[in-house]
């Protein structure tokens, strides 16, 4: 029980000029406890894909099952308010939805809305506030004076506070320094690994999708172009180049190497001690023997 | 080495008067470089942008644009010396169309009616969006916004560009074609271009880096010097390049002798050992 499109499509103002066929056709069977990436260049449809998974629009044909929840084409659909507390929907920027006086009460206002008491919503900004990786004394501060890299935080903490089996990310490193991205990256992970958490990832950078991500969907004029592993997608060579995907810089490198070297490296390669292990084994042996 | 055109003598700054975002920072920028500004979120990077154009006033210190010391009377002045791109495509995008937007800035000028439409038609050219003369910027990507907000300042004519974070929230196409242009119009060769990143890909092109961190000036040389320091990097919220990571281990291992900021150099000293051998 997780999250299936079976059979969608989606236009946008469908029946005006301006008809946008943004989701063709789309099968895909979303497991909970997956570590997902959503990639694709701008106007791909990955945007319009994630906002189906917790109903913020409906398909035009078709349906989407959200855990026990049903999201049908053409129906006045009942109980999806509850799919919105399930799966939690992180968008780019989230920081500029910041708006209360306090760190606390802004976490505080999504389980409010949700139906806890101030008491479990204060409980569970004490809780989310450690998750991000943020001390708690920044509970008591204004959101709108922290760095922007801790405004992030604070709007996923938020967002973490009800409780979603299923967390869905646009963009969520943009505009973060290395240290920065590095840290935001490690905080879903640790979701993923010791929380269980799913963890729907949508984003341009390929070094997070081959780092972190198990499973990886390209997404390509509204279609899915591909369903697999993430290391397996990076030797596609001619798919990457038709949906103007870069590949990760670790594989960058590598395919530069074996180009001007002439020779085959490892196809297993994971990090840059990998790497220059294979490198000195397979060029530097001789060296060392004379 | 060209003359100075941004001089910046014990400069402080602070938003809150508690902390300082700006501290005793002193620096040069010298006429027609591209010197990238790196620092971690933050660092003071985007202050310091807002303090050369007049924008915030220093508590205290001197900045020194085109020979000119910055105060309340020169501010409009230098501000004609100095063109600036923001991070948020949305944010600086004031006209209705693509061409009101690159208009507004000449029309402060009060720069002539048919000197306008030459210099719009240029520049639109120059960033390839003459085909979007009419669009609405909704119906823009935010490249394509960024695109027109150079254009905008290009058409004033600023000896001065400074890209802060101009290319940080954009996809990678969006990023791929400011820096070409980035690169377009250095090697034009009439612009000093200050570029404020915390991306190495875009820091490893320009002339000469100055680094940050709270607020001061902590390092500045060329890229090839800087972006081996891993230690300094990592210490001000960045990072080192793959290359260097990579160079390092191969140095180790005798295979290369000394560290490589480009892959291409990287690449092609190993492609030699591995002739030579």
């Amino acid at each position: 029980m997780g999250i299936q499109f079976e059979k969608v499509n989606f236009k946008y103002a469908e029946g005006s000029t301006y008809e946008n066929a943004a989701l063709i056709d789309i099968n895909l069977d979303i497991e909970l406890g997956e570590f997902l990436a959503v990639i694709g260049h701008t106007g791909s449809g990955k945007s319009t894909l994630i906002q189906h998974m917790n109903a913020l629009l409906q398909p035009t044909t078709g349906t989407v099952k959200i855990l026990d929840k049903k999201v049908i084409a053409g129906k006045k659909n009942q109980g999806i308010n509850s799919i919105r507390k399930t799966v939690g929907l992180v968008f780019q920027f989230p920081e500029y939805q910041l708006f209360e006086e306090t760190v606390e009460k802004d976490i505080m206002f999504g389980p409010m809305n949700f139906g806890a008491s101030k008491e479990e919503a204060s409980e569970m900004a004490h809780k989310v506030i450690k998750l991000v990786g943020l001390d708690e004394d920044i509970l008591s501060r204004s959101p709108l004076n922290l760095s922007g890299g801790q405004m992030r935080r604070v709007a996923i903490a938020g967002i973490l506070a009800m409780e979603p089996q299923v967390l869905i990310l646009d963009e969520p490193t943009a505009g973060l320094d290395p240290q920065g991205q590095k840290e935001m990256m490690e905080v879903f992970n640790n979701l993923y690994e010791k929380y269980n958490k799913t963890i729907i990832l949508i984003t341009h950078d390929m070094n997070h999708v081959a780092k972190y991500a198990k499973r990886v969907v390209v997404m390509d004029h509204g279609k899915i172009v591909y369903d697999g592993l993430p290391k397996e997608l990076f030797l596609e060579k001619p798919l990457l180049k038709k949906c103007q995907l870069d590949l990760p810089d670790l594989s960058k490198l590598v395919v530069e190497i074996e180009d001007k070297l002439n020779i085959k490296l490892d196809n297993e390669i994971k990090s840059v001690e990998d790497l220059s292990a294979d490198i000195i084994m397979k060029i530097g042996g001789e060296q060392v023997a004379k | 080495m060209n003359n100075t055109i941004i001089k910046i003598e014990d400069l402080y700054y602070s938003y809150d008067n508690k902390t300082l975002a700006v501290n005793k920072l002193s620096t040069e920028i010298y006429e027609k470089e591209w010197v990238c500004i790196l620092g971690h979120n933050g660092s003071g990077k985007s202050t310091l942008s807002k303090l050369i154009i007049g924008l915030l006033a220093p508590l205290k210190g001197i900045v020194e644009v085109n020979g000119k010391v910055l105060n309340e009377e020169n501010v409009y002045d230098i501000r004609k010396d100095v063109g600036i791109v923001f991070q948020n495509p949305d944010n600086q995008f004031v006209g209705t169309t693509v061409l009101d937007d690159v208009a507004f800035g000449m029309e402060n000028q009060q720069i002539e009616r048919e000197e306008m439409k030459i210099r719009i038609n240029k520049f639109l050219h120059k960033v390839k969006m003459e085909q979007f003369l009419d669009s609405e910027p909704h119906m823009l990507s935010g490249g394509q916004k960024q695109r027109v907000a150079i254009a905008g300042a290009l058409a004033l004519d600023s000896k001065i560009l400074i890209f802060d974070e101009s290319t940080s929230m954009l996809d990678p196409q969006g990023r791929e074609d400011i820096i070409n242009l980035i690169k377009e119009l250095k090697s034009d060769g009439d612009k000093t271009i200050i570029s404020i990143t915390h991306d190495l890909s875009e820091a490893i092109l320009a002339d000469r880096i100055i680094v940050m961190k709270n607020g001061r000036v902590v390092k500045t040389g060329l890229p090839i010097d800087i972006l081996q320091e891993e230690e300094l990097l990592v210490d001000c919220g960045l990072d080192v390049p793959m290359t260097v990571k990579l160079s390092q281990k191969l140095k180790d291992a005798n295979i290369i002798d000394k560290l490589y900021v480009k892959q291409e150099d990287l690449v092609n000293s190993l492609w030699e050992y591995n002739l030579r051998k």
